[in-house]
């Protein structure tokens, strides 16, 4: 392939990444007025009941084991008094996003366990970020959940092609993403970050999904960027569901040491990651 | 476009301009004037050195960030983990009987255990019950560990709570926390010092069964007599403590000396008079005992001069000593001794009031008098002198 056909197949996708759905009007009012202080549970309650789907999916996340509140959450307006705005701005960003992409199950590719590599990494980067106090563990959480939002997308608008990139891999015992480079010109990180971009999502969010193979390309947000990346091998090295990758990388010596990854360090968080899994069933089974 | 429609659009934009420039102006007012509130509010609690004080500043400066009918303050069990209450405010039975429910405790623990500020509706869903109120739950968290948590009766529906109130509440509910473990930490040292002071005491009323006790009568004497004669708290304590210790250094003489039936030869009696300088210099190595020093060094100085082991006189003597100078006085007499009976109290007190001005200091002697008619039915001091 030449330069010029090269071009033309980045062009394509660029397109194609143009022309998908906007994210919900709700979500992107539910971003907004999240970061001011002065919203409360009723404002952003009001914005959310709109949506009667996006309700009810928020409300089965929250009143899921993996918050394990004591009793029933009964609306929104409990939800974010209980879980917090943050929680739920996540929720419904992550329902929704979810919603963009369904797709048949196949054979090389299990959407079932690809969604549960996502919810491993989500569960791992919330626990890396609370063990080095980091601002938003559920950003982190969030991030985890998106990262690998640009493979939906070429699952869902490039299948065919997609699926000789896993081919591939698996053939060459390559990562997926230098086999997306060889045949699409382009991977599933850059991808991801123009999709977050073209929706608007919070620059933590976007530096998780963009930088999550090279952390250190990323400077604003350089310690989502880590979190990310070692939680993502992390889950790879535990067999968390299946991204597609058969080639694990080791964690970088930086990650390492921001995280306290020692010998011991290691088993500890694999041991939390084993329990909060556990928990995590509302979100390996999201609601469709 | 006209010049004039040019003009109008202008003045239109400038407008907007300012507006904007007032909207912004007034939040960053706001967020200044939040900044010193909370600035504020941290101090006082940083500053609270008993536990019940750092509990009760917290419970007056909730009411500041967000309208309080009442509130609760839990306590983290150390020992056992058990959640307790340790103070209320404005606590009605019927709100009492909401958070006794068992459904209040598992979201306590469960607000404890995810260290979330939470705010949620009465559970208990009665429609009878017309008083809705909305309970707000601080955990209180130190170094990663739960201490304990505030719980916030207000009638502010928890929908119309923002994220300003509830991170405010949170950052101030960390300091505290901090506070609380300081001041727990503090009382916890301060326990270990007395153990400390009692063990030692204890060591030197051991070795003699006639002085067992004397050495707790001495402190409590002192402590009344400090008290009485309006001595700042942390010197009242110091009286109180060194009286304990006041005759150490006598471990360090030997048994023969001390359970003597007999008078003392010369020699032993020099070597009895050793006692308060080796007293002191044992205590002098325990650096947080220090200021008793002085008091145990000098409890034998008398205030005409003629004690030791300095001889110094009058308002050289430390008070302490001054005070425990009399009261180990008054208790050697009034006790049984190896080398003869007790002596009775009137007789005591005459001793002390006729050595006034030269063995003992006459206002502690006075003092003391007044102590010892006020708490002795059916003895009268007047007549003993």
């Amino acid at each position: 392939m030449d330069q010029k056909e090269q071009e033309e197949a980045i062009n394509k996708i660029l397109g194609k990444i143009k022309a998908l759905p906007t994210l919900s009007i709700v979500v992107a009012k539910v971003i907004q007025v999240v970061s001011n202080p002065l919203t409360s549970a009723s404002d952003l309650s009001r914005i959310i009941t709109v949506d009667q789907a996006l309700t009810a999916k928020v409300l089965r996340l929250a009143n899921s084991a993996f918050y394990g509140f004591p009793f029933r959450i009964k609306n929104i307006t409990q939800a974010v008094s209980i879980l917090g705005f943050d929680t739920i701005r996540n929720l419904a960003l992550t329902v929704s996003v979810y919603k963009v992409f369904t797709g048949e199950n196949d054979s090389d590719f299990s959407h079932q366990d690809f969604w549960k590599h996502c919810v491993g990494v989500a569960i791992c980067a919330s626990l890396l970020a609370k063990k080095i106090k980091y601002r938003s563990p559920e950003g982190a959480f969030t991030a985890g959940l998106l990262h690998d939002i640009g493979k939906n997308f070429f699952e869902q608008f490039m299948h065919k092609e997609y699926r000789d990139v896993m081919k591939l891999a698996k053939e060459r015992n390559i990562s997926v993403y230098e086999a997306e480079n060889e045949i699409m010109h382009i991977d599933h990180a850059v991808v991801g970050k123009m999709m977050a971009e073209k929706w608007n999502l919070p620059h933590e969010l976007k530096a998780g999904i963009a930088a999550h193979h090279h952390p250190e390309q990323e400077t604003e947000e350089n310690v989502m960027a880590h979190i990310i990346n070692v939680a993502d091998i992390i889950c790879k090295k535990k067999s968390i569901g299946f991204s597609g990758d058969y080639v694990i990388m080791p964690i970088s010596k930086e990650g390492r040491e921001l995280f306290s990854l020692d010998e011991a360090g290691e088993a500890e968080l694999m041991n939390s990651l084993d329990k909060e899994l556990k928990e995590a069933e509302a979100f390996v089974n999201m609601p469709q | 476009m006209s010049q004039t429609e040019e003009d109008i659009k202008e003045i239109k934009e400038l407008k907007e301009y300012t507006n904007n420039l007032e909207v912004i102006n007034e939040g960053l007012r706001q967020s200044f004037e939040e900044l010193t509130t909370l600035y504020r509010l941290v101090e006082i609690i940083a500053e609270a050195k008993t536990l019940e004080r750092v509990l009760n500043s917290l419970l007056d400066l909730v009411s500041e960030i967000i309208s309080c009918q009442g509130a609760m303050l839990f306590l983290v069990d150390e020992k056992t983990g058990e959640v307790d209450i340790a103070l209320k405010r404005n606590i009605s039975r019927k709100i009492e009987q909401k958070v006794n429910l068992q459904n209040k405790q598992k979201v306590i623990e469960w607000t404890l255990k995810k260290g979330k500020t939470i705010a949620m509706p009465d559970i208990e869903e009665d429609p009878s019950d017309s008083e809705k109120v909305t309970f707000v739950l601080v955990p209180l968290i130190a170094h990663d560990k739960p201490v304990g948590l505030i719980d916030i009766i207000t009638d502010t529906p928890e929908g119309d709570i923002t994220t300003k109130d509830l991170s405010l509440l949170t950052i101030l509910a960390k300091q505290a926390a901090l506070s609380i473990e300081n001041v727990k930490l503090y009382e916890s040292m301060k326990r270990d010092q007395i153990s400390i002071i009692r063990a030692l005491s204890s060591t030197v009323d051991a070795k003699d069964h006639f002085t067992l006790g004397h050495s707790q009568k001495v402190s409590e004497y002192s402590l009344k007599i400090a008290e009485a004669m309006g001595l700042p708290e942390r010197d009242v304590e110091n009286i109180k403590y060194a009286a304990l210790l006041h005759d150490i250094g006598k471990i360090a003489i030997p048994d023969d000396i001390i359970k003597k039936p007999t008078k003392l030869t010369p020699e032993e009696f020099e070597k009895v008079r050793k006692h308060p300088v080796i007293g002191a210099m044992i205590i002098k190595e325990i650096e947080s005992l220090a200021p008793m020093v002085p008091i145990i060094l000098h409890h034998h100085e008398r205030y005409d001069g003629k004690g030791y082991p300095d001889g110094i006189k009058g308002d050289a003597i430390p008070l302490g000593a001054r005070i425990v100078h009399v009261t180990d006085a008054y208790d050697t007499m009034v006790s049984a001794r190896a080398y003869r009976d007790m002596i009775p109290q009137e007789l005591a007190v005459s001793e002390l009031r006729k050595n006034a001005g030269t063995q003992f200091d006459p206002a502690v002697v006075e003092a003391f008098i007044t102590i010892l008619r006020k708490n002795s039915v059916g003895y009268d001091g007047q007549n003993g002198a």
